[in-house]
């Protein structure tokens, strides 16, 4: 059976079968019909030659048949209605075809009958022929082929009537049966439906019918693979960034100490340009491994994080490093929990204030702000610069693209990783120039459309078929205002 | 001071000892857990700790630390930049968290702002009585007189002033001056102490018999100065 097309697999099983079912019925009645008609023919055949014999016999010792026929052409005098009913007609004619005597009610289809011995059909008759070659006589004997035709009908017609009910019964049942057999397919199917895609966890096994077994295990086996090379490519962005960090430290290290060594020499303004340079080098590569990180396949999405807490935690970060004394980072943080990543976000939040920082000079204030907005939430990292230009806003997540005023050095990476992570987290990365409500300034800002209710996500970590996601439209230009 | 540095790179663990040292902590590097085992219990003021050791977790070590009547602070230098890292790494009882590659200035302020932190100071100046001492750049100022001063002398002058009206004893003063490597000789804090009565006053330093020394006296309570 091939099932084309979508459609209820139910219901396909069950037509299917139903027309199986009445082709197989109805092959059934037309072979009984064949031998029936036969039965029908040999019995009737037989009764036919059997009367025609018995009348034989008695024309056989009538001498005078016409005499005889004329006697009983007295019949005919009597009306219509009077007459028996004649299942049979018969004539016996002699050697030259002269109807010597008949029935009264013998068809002129027997007329033309051959005088041969035998059966043979005569328009809507039946007809045996018996000789008597002693007298010379031939006596036809027919039998209406009508009676046998409604005998196959009516037979052929109780046949096919439980047609009907048996197909109603058995499409109930094969209904039932079918919508048993595809309960269990859709409880494996809604198994999958039901998979967490970021969490990427085995379909279980309990309930699963025999031959979808194989499918779900062969699912299950793909999912594991899945899941493994994921690990491995977690475990590698995160080995190879360990591995490339330590060495640019130290060489980092060894230039900073050499040029804090030769103070006063001639060697302290090239040991200082090496310095900067491995500075430079330690930056780009930093950019580069988040950019790697942010572009992975490991899920984004597959639990609760406080936004609030990532701002705080961002906010003390940045507080901590005192080269930015400076500079005033605010933290207006009210806690709501998205599905997300706890590092995906961090590093996100990290590359938006890292970017306020490199752009947003003139203000040296950054706010971070975080709050629930209707049912979703918002994480907004907002500086005092000079902004962006409106028609440049939309390029700024290119990568190494970087905004005509720019005078930090960055390396035009920042946007487009959070742009990458956003995605990835099933968020939205609006940028803003002028910050809304101000005259200048920037404001970056993710955007989730869903946000779990106050207690939800501090029950479960990782409550399923939640992960904000929102559909993302084309990127709008409005008020140097672009939805990546 | 002094500083433990757990580091196993050793192109990245000797630039960070030499550059500490010139700013004039005292600084041992142990290259694995096992070493960084070995040198605890020590009286450093601050550990300065990798993660990714070759034996282990630097984190491991933390517990070991907090068992100390006044244990270290600890600052995190690591490659591990991810949030939940540096979450687990404050969560473990750590002060700081510094992600490779970083700035030796930036290292040096965050170890001056961890100690400040430590004895309840505000500012990054301290201030002992006349004593004024700057250490970013490493200036000091006896009633406004500027007094130049060597690495060693400055480290001692520090943990003087870090120290207000406590007696310090003869081995406090070597650590803050000494590493494990240096192989300090007998006499080598009475040769400072010395040094530094003569360029801040014969009565700045006290000598407490038996127990050590202590900064801040007059002349008049440091009847007993040693000679």
């Amino acid at each position: 059976m091939t099932l084309s097309g979508a459609g209820s697999l139910s219901r396909a099983l069950t037509r299917s079968l139903l027309v199986g079912l009445t082709l197989l019925w109805l092959a059934g009645v037309l072979g009984s019909g064949i031998v029936l008609k036969r039965l029908i023919d040999q019995n009737s055949d037989a009764e036919l030659q059997e009367s025609a014999a018995i009348l034989m016999s008695l024309i056989r010792y009538t001498d005078d048949l016409l005499i005889t026929a004329a006697v009983l052409g007295e019949t005919k005098s009597r009306p219509e209605s009077e007459l028996p009913h004649e299942r049979f007609i018969y004539q016996v004619r002699d050697a030259s075809g002269r109807v010597l005597l008949h029935s009264h009610t013998a068809s002129p289809d027997l007329l033309g009958v051959p005088l041969r011995e035998g059966f043979i059909d005569a328009g809507d008759w039946r007809v045996v022929t018996l000789a008597d070659h002693a007298n010379n006589r031939f006596l036809q004997l027919a039998d209406p082929l009508a009676e046998r035709r409604d005998a196959l009908v009516t037979s052929l017609l109780w046949l096919t009537l439980p047609l009907g009910a048996l197909l109603a019964f058995a499409a109930f049942i094969v209904f039932r049966a079918s919508r048993s057999l595809v309960r269990q397919v859709q409880g494996t199917a809604i198994a999958v439906s039901r998979q967490d895609p970021q969490a990427l966890g085995l379909l279980p096994l309990d309930g699963v019918v025999t031959e979808m077994r194989p499918a779900v295990e062969a699912t299950n086996r793909l999912l594991a693979r899945l899941a493994a090379a994921l690990e491995a490519e977690r475990s590698f962005t995160y080995n190879s960034a360990h591995e490339i960090r330590t060495p640019i430290a130290g060489a980092l290290a060894q230039a900073q100490l050499l040029a804090s060594m030769a103070e006063g020499s001639a060697l302290k303004e090239q040991a200082d340009a090496l310095a900067g340079a491995l500075s430079r080098l330690a930056r780009l590569a930093e950019r580069l491994l988040a950019l790697a990180r942010a572009e992975g396949a490991q899920p984004l999405a597959d639990d609760w994080v406080d936004l609030a807490n990532v701002v705080r935690l961002t906010v003390d970060e940045f507080e901590r490093n005192p080269r930015l004394r400076g500079w005033r980072i605010v933290a207006e943080a009210s806690p709501v929990r998205v599905r997300a990543d706890l590092d995906a976000v961090g590093l996100a939040v990290r590359n938006l204030v890292e970017n306020a920082l490199i752009h947003g000079t003139g203000g040296a204030m950054v706010r971070l702000v975080c709050k629930r907005v209707g049912n979703g939430a918002m994480l907004a990292v907002i500086d005092a610069g000079p902004g962006a230009p409106g028609v440049e806003v939309s390029s700024l997540i290119k990568r190494f693209a970087r905004g005509s005023g720019a005078v930090g050095s960055g390396a035009g990476l920042g946007l487009s990783i959070v742009d990458t992570l956003a995605r990835r987290m099933g968020a939205t990365l609006v940028l803003v120039s002028p910050a809304e409500g101000q005259t200048a300034g920037f404001e970056a800002r993710l955007v989730w459309g869903a946000a779990a209710a106050p207690d939800e996500g501090r029950r479960s970590a990782k409550a399923p078929g939640e992960h904000g996601v929102r559909e993302k439209g084309r990127p709008e230009t409005e008020r140097g205002r672009i939805d990546i | 001071m002094r500083i433990l540095l757990v580091e196993d790179d050793p192109t990245l663990g000797s630039a960070v000892r030499d550059y500490l040292t010139r700013e004039s902590y005292a600084v041992d590097l142990a290259g694995h857990l096992a070493a960084a085992r070995a040198c605890l219990p020590g009286d450093y003021s601050v550990v300065v700790l990798d993660l990714g050791l070759p034996d282990g977790d630097g984190l491991a070590l933390l517990p070991m630390l907090r068992k100390h009547d006044a244990p270290p602070a600890v600052l995190i230098l690591t490659a591990r930049d991810r949030l939940s890292d540096r979450i687990r790494g404050l969560d473990a009882g750590a002060d700081d968290y510094l992600v490779k590659p970083f700035d030796l200035p930036e290292l040096a302020a965050r170890l001056r702002a961890l100690v400040r932190r430590r004895a309840g100071r505000h500012s990054p100046r301290i201030e002992q009585g006349a004593l004024s001492i700057d250490p970013v750049s490493r200036e000091v100022r006896l009633a406004g007189n500027r007094v130049e001063l060597t690495a060693q002398e400055y480290a001692l002058v520090v943990e003087f002033a870090e120290h207000p009206r406590q007696v310090l004893s003869r081995r406090q003063l070597e650590n803050a001056i000494y590493t494990l490597d240096d192989g300090a000789l007998s006499n080598v804090v009475e040769v400072y102490v010395s040094r530094l009565r003569r360029k801040f006053g014969r009565n700045s330093i006290r000598t407490v018999r038996g127990f050590g020394y202590q900064w801040g006296v007059t002349d008049a309570v440091g009847a007993e100065a040693d000679e």
